[in-house]
């Protein structure tokens, strides 16, 4: 994958960038093997633990029951068909159908709420890469939903998403609205019965609600697509102007390949982190949803910090979750040889 | 010169390292080289709103004031229990749990172990009885786990029914004739007659405008499953009762509080909202609710008008739901500091210091004798009721599976309410107990009596 | 600087204008929430006007907290960590897009796993570490793992946007006589300085808006972040809205002004040229 000899200043002896390589690196090696790497380790020796994380001495070697009561199922007993993960080759009712329940919520949470949010940041940041005047307004105004503290988006979107009176609905009964006296004209019936979703308080639209959030906050990635576009050089332009490619031309022969790491980089740790996500579910959950927002850390929270505390089985999954999230991103790094376009020689 | 140069940026370098060493070091050296540190420094913890933070920075004042040699540490954490309890476990693993800490009485039992027993610095009582110098007998169970003392209470909350007098009177009005607020002695009839006398359409367009009674969750209706002489648990908490006779009346009530004769919104005709602000904007008459909700009202146009009533009398009696934070003592700190630490300790169950808690409103005192402060802001119109429910007063069943028996009850619950024509409450009961989760930790034989 | 129709330049104006319209409906709701008494914050349907704008509301939620010491506290936390952050994760991306070492592939699989680990499991040990090392009540559980690569987030984002700079450059400081850490320093970091800003103000938002740690490592009420801060207005019955909307924004200000101030510099770098040279004299 990687040749070290080809990257680089190519002219220095091996041992000399050794050494600097090395150098430049270290700050970052000791706090990853410090706070990461021994950390992981110590969990993934919990996982084989029952513990509830009071007393060093109520530690209680049970080797591979915790993952036996998470991944396992009873035999000879039905699964519930009201679940939304059931399918019917089952075999029998799992030990833990939170654990199921949150691991179907948090995938399908993330496939949706990735590429949308790719999407929405890329064309946030076509339309801010022109030069007008204002443009620092603009800017500014796009990127603020990214910084509103945690809570008070909350609070701003849990009215905003309110089923009666939330601005949500209303647009989208605005919308109804307007359509209705059109598909009368043509004979239809009209949109007198069209359903309005209930966003947060319905098990089936709260995750479209999230992820509607989810877009709202893209003003992060959309910072790294506007910095990409900033970095691709003027003469590539002027070489296609010159050799007579319209707009739509440039984008796709010019700019797209050029932003093509940043869309790597931004989908790799769009899907880690979505997988990943906590404080949305954490402060939006309610009873209405029926587990709806239960996703996986938020899951994973509740075993550990809340009672009956089950340190032990929380590293289990944290460590199943780590097998999936690093299943999928082998995926997605294996593609990038095919799709993303470095200026410079070799691979990752 | 440039030789010169190098020896200058070596200086340099070296200084940063030292300065950068020192930040980061002299701490760790501090903290192990005196381990024992300050005698006279007592570290308290609590978790809150501002307004906990200010009313314990006013008690601290207080013992400081009175103990001029000794210091509190005030460690506050913002927010309400969950992440002070996460940091509290923390605390405990490390060795590093505070001297004296605020607890809620739910976890306390697993962590109870850590604790000092306090049975030798309960407030001294008289002869006579209910004397006000006494801690609430029901709070103090509360923290008494295998025969000590491992707490005292501190504070706590029942819950008893709001009353929007607005809505009364807006009732009253529609109806023509008025509606009178609870009385004192209201029976479970009477508030099924008052709720739905309160339940109005007042523009007649076929929708409710005004609805008697805000269907509360379960662990807010077990006033109501207790007066009915039902029961979820059995005393030592392992058994499941919630099935037979009494349990059934109890749902069927909670079940037609929306059919036939509908005195609660559904959430879709209410927005969504939460239960205080349906009260607060008048949609809802009346709501179950504890103490907490009174500073909350005293800042809206309700402050001067809200009422309070006690809990409707059913076959079972009158009883309602409390629950108590305690204070608790680290358990094996040095001689001199544990001084401190219990003159502390005696100081928050004392008089003055439970009269400053109580004067804010938010909970009820544990001394019997800080119940004037608790009245003073409204001169007992209304706050001397939670006092008196103080004396059919029931605490909420302590579990380490609370959170799943929690879960499957409104799972059921919310079940019954959606398919109210298909299942009958004996089902849904059955279908309760039958729930895997709830077999998994509790122990369900047939309907028994209690 | 192309000529654009009349046309499209108001059409684009209005095309950024709805867009931003939409973008910025929850920041405008809450100026709303934040002017009303608590009655009318809490009334449904909410109110799109406000009958008398109640600026007390500003006073009261400054006024009830220490606010302005603790948008100090979360100035100082916050800048001192971005930068630590985006210096050692430049280091540490520049030292994986182009400088060769041993060991470099295996680390870079670390890098990639240690993302793929939820933090609430490595609480425990932190926590630990961190009581043993005496940095409990202080800003250093916060602030030292900054300085330490910051997140592997920084260490990627670099590592991307130096694999996009041509080796040229770094050929030509070397031909001029540069060493590591001037090649590093006087031409890769600015040739990537649109990165860098990014960097600096996604590390800045987000130990700014970070509550979790600071509540768990801090004990001193007056060394809290207004993160925390914020959070002592909420209650189990709900919140006190109005107040708390008020010191949302109060906190949001200075965040937007100076994103306003420096985000010219992110469009900075190679286009126009891409030439950044190394002079050996500066």
């Amino acid at each position: 994958m990687m040749r070290p000899e080809t990257t680089g200043a190519g002219a220095k002896p091996e041992r000399r960038g050794s050494l600097t390589g090395g150098g430049f690196a270290a700050p970052w090696m000791l706090g990853v093997v410090t706070l990461t790497l021994l950390p992981m380790l110590a969990s993934a020796v919990l996982s084989f633990t029952r513990w509830d994380g009071l007393t060093w001495a109520d530690i209680e070697w049970v080797a591979l029951e915790n993952y036996a009561d998470l991944l396992g199922f009873e035999p000879d007993s039905q699964a519930s068909s009201r679940d939304p993960w059931y399918f019917e080759s089952l075999p029998g009712r799992p030990n833990d159908p939170r654990f199921y329940q949150a691991l179907y919520n948090t995938t399908v949470y993330s496939f949706a709420a990735v590429p949308l949010g790719l999407a929405a940041a890329l064309m946030l940041a076509l339309l801010l890469d022109v030069k007008l005047r204002g443009m620092a307004v603009f800017r500014t105004l796009y990127y603020l939903p990214h910084v509103l503290a945690g809570v008070a988006t909350v609070m701003v979107w849990s009215w905003l998403f309110n089923p009666r009176f939330g601005w949500v609905n209303a647009a989208i009964r605005a919308v109804y609205g307007a359509l209705d006296p059109i598909l009368v004209a043509l004979g239809f019936e009209g949109t007198a019965a069209w359903p309005v979703p209930d966003w947060l308080y319905s098990p089936a639209a709260c995750k479209p609600a999230l992820v509607l959030m989810h877009v709202w906050t893209a003003g992060g990635a959309m910072l790294i697509f506007l910095a990409a576009l900033q970095s691709v050089p003027a003469s590539l332009y002027e070489a296609a102007a010159i050799d007579g490619a319209g707009r739509w031309k440039r984008f796709r022969a010019v700019t797209l390949p050029q932003i093509t790491p940043a869309i790597y980089f931004n989908l790799i740790l769009g899907i880690v982190y979505s997988l990943q996500a906590f404080s949305q579910p954490y402060l939006l959950q309610n009873r209405a949803q029926e587990n709806g927002l239960l996703f996986y850390v938020l899951y994973l929270y509740q075993c550990a910090f809340q009672e009956p505390h089950r340190l032990g089985y929380a590293c289990a999954l944290a460590w199943t979750m780590f097998a999936v999230i690093m299943l999928l991103t082998l995926l997605t790094v294996r593609s990038g040889r095919w799709w993303v376009h470095y200026e410079s020689e070799g691979a990752l | 010169m440039s030789g010169k140069r190098i020896t200058l940026r070596r200086i340099t370098f070296a200084t940063v390292g030292l300065a950068v060493g020192y930040w980061l070091f002299a701490d760790t050296v501090r903290h192990h080289a005196d381990r024992a540190a300050d005698p006279n420094l007592i570290r308290f913890s609590h978790f809150g709103t501002y307004q906990d933070y200010e009313t314990w920075a006013e008690v601290i004042r207080a013992f400081e004031a009175d103990h001029p040699r000794l210091h509190v540490r005030q460690e506050y954490v913002s927010g309400w229990y969950g992440l002070y309890d996460t940091k509290m476990r923390q605390q405990i693993l490390s060795g590093t749990l505070p001297d004296v800490v605020l607890v809620q009485y739910g976890p306390f039992r697993s962590i109870a172990e850590h604790f000092e027993p306090l049975d030798d610095h309960l407030p001294v009582a008289t002869s006579a009885a209910d004397s006000p110098n006494e801690l609430d007998a029901t709070a103090l169970r509360c923290f008494r786990v295998d025969g000590r003392q491992r707490g005292l209470p501190v504070s706590g909350g029942n819950l008893l029914i709001y009353c929007n007098p607005e809505c009364f009177q807006r009732a009253g009005e529609h109806r023509g004739h008025e509606i009178a607020l609870p009385s004192a002695d209201w029976t479970l009839a009477d508030f099924r007659q008052t709720a739905e006398a309160l339940t109005c359409d007042f523009d007649g367009d076929g929708k409710l405008d005004q609805f008697g009674f805000w269907q509360p969750r379960w662990v807010y209706y077990l006033p109501f499953i207790w007066s009915f002489g039902a029961d979820v648990l059995d005393e030592t908490n392992t058994e499941w009762r919630f099935t037979g006779p009494e349990a059934e009346a109890a749902v069927r009530f909670y079940q037609q509080l929306r059919f036939p004769h509908q005195v609660s919104p559904r959430p879709e005709e209410v927005a969504q909202i939460i239960q205080d602000v349906g009260f607060l904007t008048g949609k809802v008459a009346m709501c179950v609710n504890g103490p907490w909700f009174q500073p909350f009202l005293a800042r809206t146009k309700l402050a001067d008008t809200y009422a309070v009533a006690h809990i409707p009398a059913g076959p079972g009696g009158r009883v309602t739901r409390v629950t108590w934070d305690g204070i608790a003592m680290r358990r094996e700190l040095p001689r001199d500091r544990r001084r401190g630490a219990e003159g502390f300790v005696r100081f928050v169950c004392s008089p003055r210091a439970q009269g400053i808690l109580a004067r804010t409103q938010r909970a009820l005192p544990a001394l019997r004798g800080a119940a004037t402060e608790f009245t003073r802001r409204d001169g007992g119109r209304v706050s001397r009721r939670f006092i008196e429910a103080l004396s059919y007063s029931r605490l909420q069943p302590q579990t380490p599976h609370f959170a799943t028996m929690d879960r499957a009850i409104n799972r059921h619950l919310r079940r019954l309410l959606a398919d109210h024509d298909r299942s009958t409450p004996a089902e849904m009961l059955a279908e309760l107990a039958a729930d895997p989760a709830i077999g998994k930790h509790f122990v369900v034989t047939g309907g028994q009596r209690r | 600087m192309r000529r654009r129709s009349c046309v499209k330049t108001v059409a684009l104006y209005a095309l950024l204008t709805a867009v931003g319209a939409v973008v910025v409906l929850p920041l405008l709701w809450a100026l709303l929430t934040s002017l009303q008494p608590l009655d009318e914050a809490l009334r449904y349907p909410p109110s799109w006007r406000v009958s008398s704008p109640r600026w007390q509301n500003y006073v009261d939620a400054v006024g009830t907290l220490p606010f302005a010491r603790f948008m100090l506290n979360s100035l100082f936390i916050a800048t001192v960590s971005a930068v630590g952050a985006v210096l050692t994760g430049a280091m540490a991306g520049y030292a994986f897009a182009c400088l060769p070492w041993r060991g470099k592939r295996v680390w870079f699989a670390v890098l990639l796993g240690s993302l793929m680990i939820p933090s609430q499991v490595l609480l425990i040990p932190h926590f630990v570490l961190y009581e043993t090392l005496g940095w409990i009540g202080t800003y250093k559980p916060l602030i030292v793992p900054a300085w330490l690569g910051g997140g592997a987030f920084n260490v990627l984002l670099f590592h991307q946007f130096f694999k996009r700079v041509p080796r040229e450059l770094a050929e030509a400081a070397a031909l001029d006589g540069a060493g590591a850490w001037q090649t590093f320093s006087r031409v890769m970091l600015p040739a990537a300085r649109p990165v860098v800003i990014t960097a600096v103000i996604l590390s800045f938002i987000f130990h700014w808006r970070d509550f979790f740690r600071p509540l768990i490592y801090l004990t001193d009420f007056n060394t809290f972040p207004i993160s925390l801060g914020l959070r002592m207005y909420q209650t189990s019955t709900g919140s006190w809205v109005n107040l708390l909307m008020a010191a949302s924004l109060l906190s949001l200000l200075p965040l937007g002004v100076a994103f306003l101030l420096c985000q010219r510099h992110l469009t900075h770098g190679l286009r126009s040229s891409g030439r950044v040279g190394y002079n050996p004299r500066r």
